[in-house]
């Protein structure tokens, strides 16, 4: 099923006009910066465009668009009231050194637990886990190697009669004889991303092909369309190997620009889409940061000192995070003050928020029937 | 509201408590063997009273709990649904769940992930209308449109709650009685803790042992 949906806007009352100017300022200003900063990179990583590869130039310019829409969407995305305090209270936090004395491996465990192994997506579910891992690693190897290629950052030279010279940013990193594994792991790293993607992107097509739950929510914008650009991008990327290997590179322009092609709509729709979560994710790092410090996240067993309901007493996230969840919708121009002794409606949790309805309700109501 | 669009009207007054609601809410393959719907008892051990709880879809101020959500994980259709999160985005910070006014979104501790009731997008969307309605059997959660709602049915629907100076407008309402044009739910809580201070309203007997 298709269907377009938006982000919501702001309460009006909550962000006027001239902020949002200046955020959006601001947004153009760290976008132009941080695409100044990747040109100049580029620059001097390819010694003054000596080693850059004109034949890879579509990449470069897609990444730098790419990178420039990043920079601006982050910049007005953190700037929102929860994003910005979050944000904040996430660099506090491991800013602090009582807190890196005390969480030293809170922050290493949580990037094992939220972005390298995403152990989360495994409780969604074993498949999509395994989906997951392939679809990501193989992005991350892909883009590696992708990226410093395509800037002039790595080359090769060959050192007679059979060996390779490694260079980064001009600088000699290592040889290798092009026969041995080393030699065969590097010129073929692009082949095994594209394996573990295509393992991983058949798993996702199947899940969006057969499964039920998803069927009936997913779009095709969102959902399936980056799933067939990485698909386009795999099965291109690996027929450029097989054109080379068995064909004698008969049929390498085409594919090799066809392969360009999809790249760079994959590169300049990662701001956009569904990718955007790559970098949104590093976020709950600093979530989870926020959760410990205030002694409320579970699942690493820091002892909880949380609040109360004010009405069942059951535990609430911590105090630190009713008052800033308060702050928040104070920022957003909502005020959810009960008055008198009842206090906050985030005073209280989801179940006590339902009764006092239904009380209130039925206070109403007494016991007619409508 | 224009009359053509349909939603839901959520009359406690006739919910007896049956969990039909929950039960067709869990079949749901997009949150197989949850629910989304909640009902509640009032007061456990002194009435048989009970509310459903169906996400509201508030539309003034637009989706509390989208607003707070730091990595717009929560979407809203044109036609006003506000959806569950997106599970790539959502990174269980549960601002949503205990920013929402009315106690709708769940959260999944394990899985990290927001959950709530989206008005069975995948139904209404095709004109069918969703699963707890269907299978309520004395309209306690009702679907149609204003126009179809006040020529068969009794009561005001009123999609208007405050809590105190914050009124929250919705897309799904509640019946109210005919004179009534809001709930206000500080008022009333107000309005029946004094009562019970002045003895107006006796608590009742427990009728559970």
């Amino acid at each position: 099923m298709q269907r377009t949906v938006r982000a919501p806007e702001a309460t009006q009352a909550g962000q006027r006009a001239t902020p949002a100017r200046r955020a959006e300022l601001s947004a153009r200003i760290i976008a132009t910066l941080a695409a100044l900063g990747l040109i100049v990179l580029i620059a001097i990583g390819s010694r003054g465009l000596r080693d850059f590869d004109s034949a890879l130039i579509g990449y470069a310019v897609a990444t730098v668009f790419t990178v420039a829409a990043l920079a601006y969407r982050y910049t007005l995305w953190i700037g929102r009231p929860p994003t910005w305090r979050y944000f904040k209270a996430g660099w506090v936090n491991f800013l602090s050194v009582k807190n890196f004395l005390r969480y030293t491996l809170l922050i290493p465990k949580a990037w094992w637990t939220d972005i390298l192994a995403q152990t989360f997506i495994l409780k969604r579910g074993a498949l999509r886990w395994i989906m997951h891992m392939c679809i990501f690693w193989g992005v991350i190897l892909s883009l590696a190697v992708t990226l410093p290629l395509t800037f002039g950052w790595i080359r090769f030279t060959l050192i007679p009669p059979d060996g390779y010279q490694a260079w980064f940013f001009g600088f000699p990193i290592f040889t290798f004889p092009i026969a041995a594994g080393t030699g065969f792991a590097i010129f073929h790293a692009l082949d095994f991303s594209a394996v573990l993607l295509i393992v991983g992107l058949t798993i996702a097509l199947w899940r969006r092909l057969v499964n039920a739950g998803l069927l009936v929510i997913q779009r095709f914008g969102f959902d399936l369309m980056p799933l067939v650009l990485l698909v386009a991008i795999a099965v291109t990327g690996l027929a450029l190997t097989a054109d080379s290997a068995w064909f004698a590179g008969r049929f390498y322009w085409f594919i090799s620009l066809t392969h360009q092609a999809v790249v760079v709509l994959w590169l300049i729709s990662i701001p956009f889409g569904k990718f955007f979560h790559i970098i949104q994710r590093p976020a709950s790092i600093g979530v989870t940061l926020y959760q410990t410090v205030n002694q409320d996240i579970e699942h690493y067993g820091a002892q909880p000192q949380t609040g109360r309901c004010k009405r069942c007493g059951q535990q609430l996230p911590s105090e630190q995070f009713v008052t800033d969840l308060k702050a928040t919708l104070n920022d957003l121009g909502q005020h959810y003050d009960l008055g008198g002794d009842h206090g906050a409606l985030q005073d209280y949790c989801p179940t006590c928020k339902r009764v006092l309805r239904g009380q209130a309700y039925y206070g109403l109501m007494g016991k007619r029937f409508l | 509201m224009a009359a053509a669009v349909k939603t839901l009207f959520v009359d406690p007054s006739r919910c007896i408590g049956c969990r039909s609601c929950e039960a067709a809410c869990r079949e749901c393959d997009s949150h197989k063997g949850e629910s989304m719907v909640m009902v509640d008892f009032m007061d456990r051990d002194l009435s048989v009273a009970t509310q459903p709880t169906v996400c509201m879809h508030c539309q003034d101020p637009v989706a509390p709990c989208a607003q707070v959500c730091p990595v717009l994980a929560i979407l809203i259709t044109p036609d006003g649904v506000v959806q569950m999160a997106e599970p790539s985005r959502c990174i269980g910070c549960r601002n949503c769940v205990y920013a929402c006014p009315f106690g709708v979104p769940k959260f999944d501790t394990q899985a990290r992930l927001m959950k709530k009731c989206n008005l069975c997008y995948d139904r209404t969307s095709q004109g069918v209308q969703p699963y707890c309605s269907q299978v309520c059997p004395t309209h306690a959660l009702w679907y149609g449109d204003y126009e179809e709602f006040a020529n068969s049915r009794v009561g005001h629907p009123a999609n208007l709650t405050a809590f105190g100076e914050q009124s929250v407008r919705t897309r799904v309402y509640f019946v109210l009685p005919d004179e009534t044009q809001k709930l206000d739910i500080s008022a009333l809580l107000d309005e029946a803790s004094a009562q019970q201070r002045a003895g107006a309203r006796p608590r009742e007997e427990a009728w559970v042992l």
